[in-house]
């Protein structure tokens, strides 16, 4: 029996490496080769596909990428907590409105707001830079919904009673008994938001107009792009901007199952 | 300021008696919101900041397109400011700025690279939104009567530009005109096309190779497909004439440049009835691969010989036979299609109406795509073709000289040939919103009608009209 689960999930690694290992090999090999078969084995073709890249500014998209991700998890992580803490555990006038209005915002799509949130971010004087990208995560709803539900789950209000019948203040509880129980879920939310600001495509490429403030989806999809499609140098752009996501979930992998699975089996 | 007043006219009643959990309560439906208001006064503090930043560029900008036409047109130097393009081909870019700025040294021409299937989402989006919108825009083949119809490109035939479309090729006119007539951009190369053709097959099949003596062979379709035929029977059914149904439509379609589109009324029969049965017979004969357009096997069967004929236009000895058939060097020819040249991509190059710097963008453009100087080094170093006919005549001397690809063409003269035997008798389509809808309708259609033989070109007119209506619910179609 044992053995029989290992097969399976041997097998299930495999179908599910497979793509990384075939977007590893594309990259080293030309274009044209592409076409004619999948690539099995490594090409020789690699060094002048990241020399490809790296022409083009490469390291300051990467940068750039970076800086968005970084400051996108920072912010929205904040307000998230914040909004989550406030609707979770304390009782006040119009908690349920926003509530609701968190999760009726959560409805709408992004693209409906667009052109208003390019006008808003126009008149706060912030267009044309990488601000329009990181401060739309400042209003998240799906992180404030997913915070209240965390917080309602995972902290006992009993909790929070003791620590205020023992003197602690407001900020105090919050940092240090309501911050160390959820850090599953700040872990969660964080790696979420680093992945999609990570990969966010139509923001950063109807807000932002010059090439020194792109973002390595934007980036990647003009590589190559004149008269033939340079797939193999994408791959490898691919390469490098997936490597450190990967990183990233695979150290963060055992936080984030537990915030994943937390609150899905009630006891 | 405003958040605060909003949260005091929340407070109940104007109670005075306050305890300590209802402030802490408070605090916590506030703390979101004060953060909130933070953050924003801080992006406030922003706007000031960098609301001046751009400035220094645009007083420059905009007193280089109020400097008087007289004095700027004698003295280049006279001419300032920050021109914004949006171009895919940074490259180009690269190579031309410099060029242009050896004459025009105070204009600088600033880059962003975008490419051609975001272009116009990007581009309506920063106008619905009043933010970026660079000073040239550039029109691809698949979008550019789109383009025209948003009325956003300024009339070029008007001062500052005072472009006279008597300067370029006539068979170019309709592809940088809109709906009105005006022309309201120039081409950033031309693009007449032939068949690029497999001269070992022809010689093996039909005995030669040479150009001249395939163009008698094949002067008219009904020739193509007994040709055809007979290729197909000598070869055993080994080679075809087209790859597939895709690069047949696509030359049947735009050599018949019949004006189809008025207004909403759109005229889909007189578009595509003849084309369509002309590729039907075509299907029906048996001499048209399996292969839709751009696939991995398409590409493949330019080095394989499977097949004679694929459509080209001067972009293609590059990017297209010699990227396939790397070893096929001497073994390509360049023939007319039969009964007249027809056009393959193409992009035009306008001025958008509302740009601060109209005279130095027009230096630009004039310069890169249209100039002698210009011209002549897009031409040496990239092979792009100019739509200015005085060029042609003044350059004769660079034209007669071998190019960059003859030899793999088998020593064949490409862009005399293009000049001489492929433009004469072209004529240019005119744009329209709905050439990408039939685009698009005809991609989704034509595998269709690889596979079911059973279709005949009645019915497939027909579907195409349905499928047209349902992606362009406002068309009247005929």
């Amino acid at each position: 029996m044992k053995t029989l689960v290992w097969i399976c999930l041997i097998v299930i690694s495999l179908l599910s490496l497979f793509p990384f290992y075939i977007m590893i090999v594309m990259s080293t090999h030309v274009t044209e080769d592409l076409f004619k078969g999948i690539p099995i084995l490594p090409g020789d073709y690699l060094g002048e596909n990241l020399h490809t890249v790296l022409r083009s500014d490469f390291l300051r998209v990467y940068g750039n990428s970076l800086t968005v991700s970084i400051a996108a998890v920072a912010l929205a992580v904040l307000t998230s907590t914040l909004v989550g803490y406030a609707v979770a555990k304390f009782e006040f006038r119009g908690r349920k409105w926003l509530q609701l209005f968190v999760i009726l915002t959560m409805m709408v799509p992004t693209q409906v707001g667009l052109i208003g949130y390019i006008i808003e971010m126009r008149h706060l004087g912030v267009g044309n830079t990488l601000w329009p990208v990181i401060l739309v995560w400042a209003a998240f709803p799906f992180g404030g919904f997913f915070m209240i539900q965390f917080i309602r789950d995972s902290i006992p209000t009993d909790l929070l009673e003791c620590a205020r019948i023992d003197g602690c203040s407001e900020p105090g509880i919050f940092a240090r008994i309501v911050l160390p129980i959820i850090k599953p879920g700040l872990a969660t939310l964080a790696t979420l938001v680093f992945l999609w600001s990570w990969n966010n495509y139509l923001l950063p490429l109807v807000t932002i107009n010059k090439a020194n403030w792109y973002t390595l989806p934007v980036f990647i999809s003009n590589l190559g792009i004149v008269h033939r499609t340079d797939y193999a140098a994408r791959m490898a752009a691919l390469t490098m901007s997936t490597v450190p996501v990967l990183i990233l979930f695979i150290l963060g992998s055992r936080t984030f199952m537990k915030g994943l699975t937390a609150g899905a089996v009630k006891g | 300021m405003d958040i605060r007043k909003a949260l005091s006219t929340l407070e109940p009643g104007g109670t005075l008696k306050v305890n300590k959990q209802k402030v802490s309560k408070w605090l916590a439906g506030a703390l979101p919101l004060t953060l909130l208001a933070g953050a924003l006064a801080a992006c406030g503090g922003g706007n000031s900041d960098s609301g001046v930043s751009p400035s220094p560029a645009s007083p420059s900008a905009s007193s280089g397109g109020a400097s008087p036409t007289a004095s700027a047109s004698t003295d280049p130097t006279q001419l300032s400011g920050t021109v914004k393009i949006w171009d895919w081909d940074e490259t180009f870019q690269k190579g031309m700025i410099p060029e242009f700025n050896k004459k025009y040294p105070n204009i600088k021409v600033e880059v962003t690279v975008v490419n051609p299937n975001d272009y116009l989402q990007k581009l309506q989006s920063g106008i619905a939104s009043g933010s970026d919108v660079p000073d040239i825009i550039l029109g691809e083949e698949a979008y550019r009567g789109k383009l025209f119809d948003l009325d956003v490109l300024d009339n070029l035939e008007q001062a500052p530009y005072n472009f006279d479309r008597s300067s370029v090729l006539d068979y170019t006119i309709p592809f940088i005109s809109n709906s009105k007539g005006q022309v309201v951009a120039v081409d950033q190369a031309i693009t007449p096309a032939g068949f690029a053709y497999r001269r070992d097959l022809a010689k093996q099949y039909w005995g030669t190779d040479d150009p001249a003596e395939l163009e008698k062979l094949l002067s008219t379709w009904d020739d193509f497909i007994a040709k055809g035929t007979e290729l197909k029977e000598k070869s055993g059914g080994k080679v075809l004439m087209f790859p597939g149904l895709g690069d047949a439509f696509l030359v049947l379609r735009n050599q018949n440049v019949v004006p189809y589109v008025n207004g909403s009324d759109v005229d889909l029969t007189a578009k595509l009835k003849g084309p369509i049965d002309t590729l039907f017979k075509m299907r029906d004969a048996g001499i048209l691969g399996k292969n839709e357009l751009w696939t991995p096997a398409w590409s493949a069967s330019m080095a394989k010989g499977e097949f004679m004929f694929y459509p080209m236009a001067p972009w293609g000895p590059k990017w297209h036979i010699s990227a396939n058939d790397p070893e096929g060097k001497g073994r390509w020819g360049l023939v007319k299609a039969p009964e007249a040249g027809f056009a393959r991509g193409g992009t035009a190059v306008g001025i958008y109406k509302d740009s601060k710097v109209k005279e130095a963008a027009w230096a630009f453009v004039n310069f890169a795509y249209q100039s002698e100087e210009g011209s002549l080094y897009n031409f040496k170093t990239f092979g792009n073709m100019t739509s200015n006919k005085a060029f042609y005549e003044k350059e004769k001397a660079t034209f007669d000289a071998p190019g960059a690809y003859d030899e793999f063409f088998g020593g064949q003269n490409l862009a005399r040939y293009f000049l001489d035997n492929i433009i004469p008798d072209m004529k240019g389509a005119p744009q329209s919103k709905y050439d990408s809808v039939v685009d698009s309708v005809m991609n989704a259609l034509y595998p269709l009608w690889t596979k079911d033989t059973s279709i005949t070109a009645d019915a497939a007119l027909e579907k195409f009209k349905t499928e047209f209506k349902n992606k362009a619910p406002d068309a009247n179609v005929k």
